[in-house]
């Protein structure tokens, strides 16, 4: 009797344990996992901008095509075609038709006004549309500037519109520096360049009849850092850009001073010097002219790199008895190994969102672009062919441009981008070939 | 003193012997990879199955109680359903091979059933890593898999994908369809190759992607291996009936184990309530399924590694509240990558709805309110 | 007696090979200092018959050493040429010397300036080791900026894998 009551009450503790359980899972709202999603272009519509005044109708139709193509650039959009499109946008303050939009699969609406003011300013207007949930994405945005600057109002637009969607951060906005290139492999012209990151506005800053290597930036943009071998050899240079004039940063003779780079600060210079056949990182604070160095190692170190807080520095270093990258403080100091793989390391770039390094990678023969995390792991290549090297960060930390070069007594360079993801490789037109690209900040 | 000798020598000599040959008797574990794949079907063919279980009972039973079979099944199963991302190709290399051997036999008659299973092949043109996998799977049929209860570990690593996995050890007397999903249709197809040809896969062939999986495949698959499992539970209650027989013994606390345990199954037992059961594994693949198809997932940005629980109310005809879709939680990621992967998730929801989402009127109480997760962990850059 | 047969086989033999060797030396020395670029050793720079004059110093002495695949360090056969080039510069002592450093284009921008860097101070180090006066020679770098050979092979590579002595000054500047 005991036994069997016992047994009854064990279970029952049991089997009301169960109910309860289910009961708790029961109530409530349905719960799905979604986990696998599709990777596409989003299709976005983008009417052609209204044109408010007769003279700006021209600059409407360019408008429209500039934010098109920087979106559709970025391989992360698809412009569904005017013919198809139901609705037409004729009068920018006109409440949108979702239902047509939705109509043609457009997820994102783009629309737009241009006009001229009494000034003869440009004035451009857009706003951005959530198709399927009927509703704007964002405020409307108005923006106002010189009738030359309508490219520049274009990116501003098309940033706008990208980082609202992706939560990227903008970045078309920007220029690009590099090396533009002349000329069979072994009589190669070379002169520093600098362009709109489309490629649009091309403009040199140099004459071509000395050697410039591997531009950068300063962190407005205002000024360019390069290597020059105008004297016969290789030195360091800052530049205006605005009014490109330079002055050498070291001339002490017997050395030989090149890969030059800015510091977040914009006043402390990083670069690789050459004194007695060994070439150490050293630094130059361009407000006093002081000089110290970083790396004292009778192996080769160069290609150093700021981390965007500028605590630390990236760079390569041959003392393990091949090219790989270190990371030590800013200050100098021991250097951590980060690159592990098989192949040698060189180049590394730090993203301006400070997560990940870039750099280039040669192994068994072939040239790759990869990027990894800063202490080494992660590794992922986005590139292989016969010669890739020197990649350089979007302001977004979102795109990398580099140099590629063919082979063979033809071969040439020209600058090529490519997505984190690995996706959307293509080349960045030129008037020429070009090397060694720089990308600039965001421009404000 | 001869004695001695004889038992020390006799003793010696069996130690030598044991030594030397006691080896020759173990029995080694079978190779691993072979493996009785299982595969799906779809519930009416589940449903003929179960029916007809009691006719084929005598020819499976036997062939269940081998032994060889048991070993094979545990290790290949959480190979595909545990690292889907990470060389899918490898897994279903060995499995072809080994699933024609052991499966003709303890299933010739219903061999036929698999026929009716055409959902197989459109998994394959979907996914690169599937098919081999899949490709042997109709002949190997329905994998009765066993009579003999699975490691309950197994059935936690499948669990994820249906939420009933702790009844499934309820599996133990009757013949229960043990379900393992295939890697296929939940696997990265949309592994992103790069340029360089190397994705950490080690993939040898070099597929660019951005290819939408292909949607009706899983579907059915899945529903096929979802269905099955909730009709499985009210025949094998082995739990619920020892607590009935004791409960026998005295009627008032018979009378509310009964009802307890009678809550306990309300889930799959019918209906008790004017909201209807809840829905099935496979209605909610369903409606999964057809939110996948417009998840738009930009793999390269920083809204890629947040997860958001996002919340809706639904109208009876299957299509979502207005204004109703709200963002419960997130994690991983800040600010702007938070609200980017709100506002893919929601264009996910609101794209997809078309006429309204593909769910039972019957059970409306269950799905009135939604809860989904959207997490593109698996799809992240490797 | 019948030794002498086999004495005679092993020394002609012997003086055999040792032929072969020195003509093999010679033919790799020539082979190196083959390509001369854009140097034109006819024009400014005087007769190739004058001892003299640079002219000779880049044709018959070699103005020019090899290095293998990321090397630095110096071959038997870069000395030596190295050799002729203190001797004439020991005699020549007008004439400064920049030695130019280069690497093939299988590698990095910069890293291959540093490596043409090292080669160049091989050679520095080996000629002031020699007796020439530090003052007198200066190096510079052009990694993979100034190819000589522009086929993407080996072969090609070989050759632009070099550090040049480039004489500078004298009676005639």
């Amino acid at each position: 009797m005991l036994n069997t009551f016992a047994k009854i009450a064990a279970v029952t503790a049991f089997a009301l344990a169960a109910p309860v359980t289910s009961a708790l899972a029961q109530g409530g709202p349905l719960r799905i996992d979604i986990t696998q999603g599709v990777i596409e272009p989003m299709p976005v519509a983008i009417p052609q901008f209204v044109a408010e005044t007769a003279s700006a109708a021209e600059l409407a139709a360019q408008l429209t095509q500039v934010v098109a193509d920087d979106l559709v650039g970025t391989g992360l959009f698809r412009e569904i075609p005017r013919e198809a499109h139901i609705s037409r946008v004729s009068n920018f303050g006109a409440p949108v038709q979702y239902a047509d939009w939705k109509a043609i699969n457009a997820q994102a609406l783009i629309t737009g006004a241009v006009s001229t003011d009494a000034s003869g300013r440009l004035i451009v207007k857009f706003r951005l549309h959530d198709v399927f949930a009927s509703t704007e994405m964002g405020d409307g945005l108005q923006f106002a500037g010189t009738t030359d600057g309508w490219r520049r109002m274009a990116h501003k637009v098309s940033d706008q519109v990208y980082s609202r969607i992706t939560g990227e951060g903008p970045y078309f906005d920007s220029r690009v520096v590099y090396v533009a290139e002349q000329g069979p492999k072994d009589n190669r012209q070379k002169r520093l360049a600098i362009m709109d990151y489309d490629g649009a506005n091309t403009s040199y800053l140099t004459g071509g009849n000395a050697i410039v290597l591997a531009p950068r930036f300063s962190p407005t943009g205002d000024r360019v850092l390069y290597t020059s071998y105008e004297t016969g050899f290789p030195r360091i240079y800052v530049m205006d850009v605005g009014s490109a004039t330079r002055r050498a940063l070291e001339e002490q003779p017997g050395t030989m001073s090149f890969a030059p780079r800015f510091a977040p600060d914009g006043n402390t210079v990083i670069f690789s010097l050459t004194e007695g056949g060994n070439t150490d990182i050293y630094s130059l604070n361009l407000a006093t002219g002081q000089r110290a160095r970083l790396t004292s190692a009778p192996s080769i170190e160069t290609a150093p790199s700021f981390s965007p807080d500028g605590s630390r520095i990236v760079f390569e270093s041959d003392r393990s008895g091949s090219q790989q990258l270190y990371i030590m403080s800013a200050s100098g100091g021991e250097p951590t190994r980060i690159s592990f793989g098989a192949g040698r390391y060189g180049t590394p770039v730090w993203s301006p969102r400070g997560d990940l390094v870039a750099f280039t990678k040669q192994n068994k023969g072939r040239f790759h672009i990869g990027v990894m995390r800063t202490d080494g792991s992660e590794e992922r290549l986005l590139t292989a062919s016969f010669l890739d090297e020197g990649p350089t960060w979007a302001p977004n930390g979102r795109v990398i441009m580099f140099t590629r070069e063919t082979q063979g007594a033809g071969g040439s360079s020209s600058l090529y981008s490519v997505d984190i993801s690995g996706r959307n490789l293509k080349r960045v037109t030129t008037p020429g070939g070009g090397s060694d690209p720089a990308w600039s900040p965001l421009q404000r | 003193m001869k004695t001695g000798t004889y038992i020390s020598g006799a003793g010696h000599f069996l130690l030598i012997c044991w030594a030397l040959f006691g080896g020759v008797f173990k029995s080694e574990p079978l190779p691993i990879d072979t493996a009785t794949d299982v595969s799906l079907i779809s519930p009416e063919d589940f449903a003929q199955l179960v029916a007809q279980t009691a006719e084929n009972a005598e020819q499976i039973v036997p062939q269940s109680v081998r032994p060889p079979e048991v070993p094979e099944r545990p290790v290949p199963t959480p190979d595909p359903v545990t690292e889907p991302d990470p060389a899918p190709e490898p897994e279903p290399a060995p499995e072809p091979e080994p699933v024609p051997e052991p499966t003709p036999e303890p299933e010739p008659a219903p061999e036929p059933e698999p026929e009716p299973v055409p959902v197989q092949p459109p998994v394959e043109v979907g996914s690169p890593e599937a098919p081999p996998s899949d490709t042997p799977a109709p002949e190997a049929a329905p994998r009765v898999a066993d009579e003999v209860v699975p490691p309950p570990p197994l059935e936690a690593e499948i669990a994820p994908e249906v939420a009933e996995a702790a009844d499934a050890e309820v599996a133990s007397p009757e013949p229960v369809q043990q379900e393992t999903k295939p890697t296929a249709p939940e696997a990265a197809t949309t592994e992103i190759v790069t340029e360089a040809e190397k994705p950490a896969a080690g993939m040898t062939t070099a597929v660019r992607p951005m290819v939408r999986p292909n949607r009706p495949a899983p579907k059915p698959v899945e529903t096929a291996a979802a269905e099955p499992k909730p009709e499985a539970k009210p025949e094998a209650e082995t739990r619920p009936a020892p607590v009935e027989a004791p409960a026998e013994q005295n009627d008032a606390l018979a009378e509310a184990l009964a009802g307890a345990v009678a809550e306990a199954l309300t889930e799959q037992v019918a209906p008790s309530r004017a909201a209807g059961p809840p829905l099935t594994a496979g209605e909610k693949d369903g409606l999964r399924v057809a939110v996948q198809d417009c998840w738009v997932v930009d793999v390269g940005s920083q809204a890629a590694n947040v997860t958001v629980v996002v919340s809706m109310d639904m109208n009876r005809d299957g299509t979502v509240v207005e204004g109703s879709i709200q963002m419960e939680s997130s994690s991983g990621g800040d600010g702007a990558a938070v609200e980017t992967a709100f506002q893919a998730a929601r264009r996910a929801i609101l794209r997809c709805q078309r006429g309204g989402y593909p769910l039972p009127d019957d059970k409306y109480d269950h799905w009135k309110q939604i809860e989904m997760n959207f997490d593109p962990s698996q799809m992240r850059l490797r | 007696m019948k030794h002498y047969g086999k004495i005679a086989l092993i020394i002609s033999a012997l003086a055999l090979s040792a032929c072969a060797k020195t003509n093999a030396d010679r033919f790799g020395a020539e082979g190196a200092d083959g390509a001369y670029g854009a140097n034109d050793a006819y024009g400014a720079n005087g007769a190739y018959g004058d001892p003299s004059s640079v002219g000779y110093f880049q044709q018959a002495v070699g103005d020019r050493v090899l290095f293998e695949v990321d090397q630095s360090t110096l071959t038997a056969a870069a000395q030596s040429t190295l050799d002729a080039q203190a001797n004439w510069l020991m005699t020549n002592y007008d004439y400064r010397a920049v030695i130019e450093g280069h690497a093939d284009e299988q590698g990095t921008r910069e890293y291959n300036i540093a490596l043409g860097a090292r080669r160049a101070t091989s050679v520095r180090d080996y000629l002031i080791a020699k007796g020439l006066s530090p003052a007198r020679i200066e190096i510079v770098s052009y990694g993979k900026e100034r190819p000589i050979a522009v086929c993407s092979e080996e072969s090609c590579y070989a050759q632009n894998r070099r550090a040049v002595t480039v004489i500078a000054g004298g009676l005639s500047s």
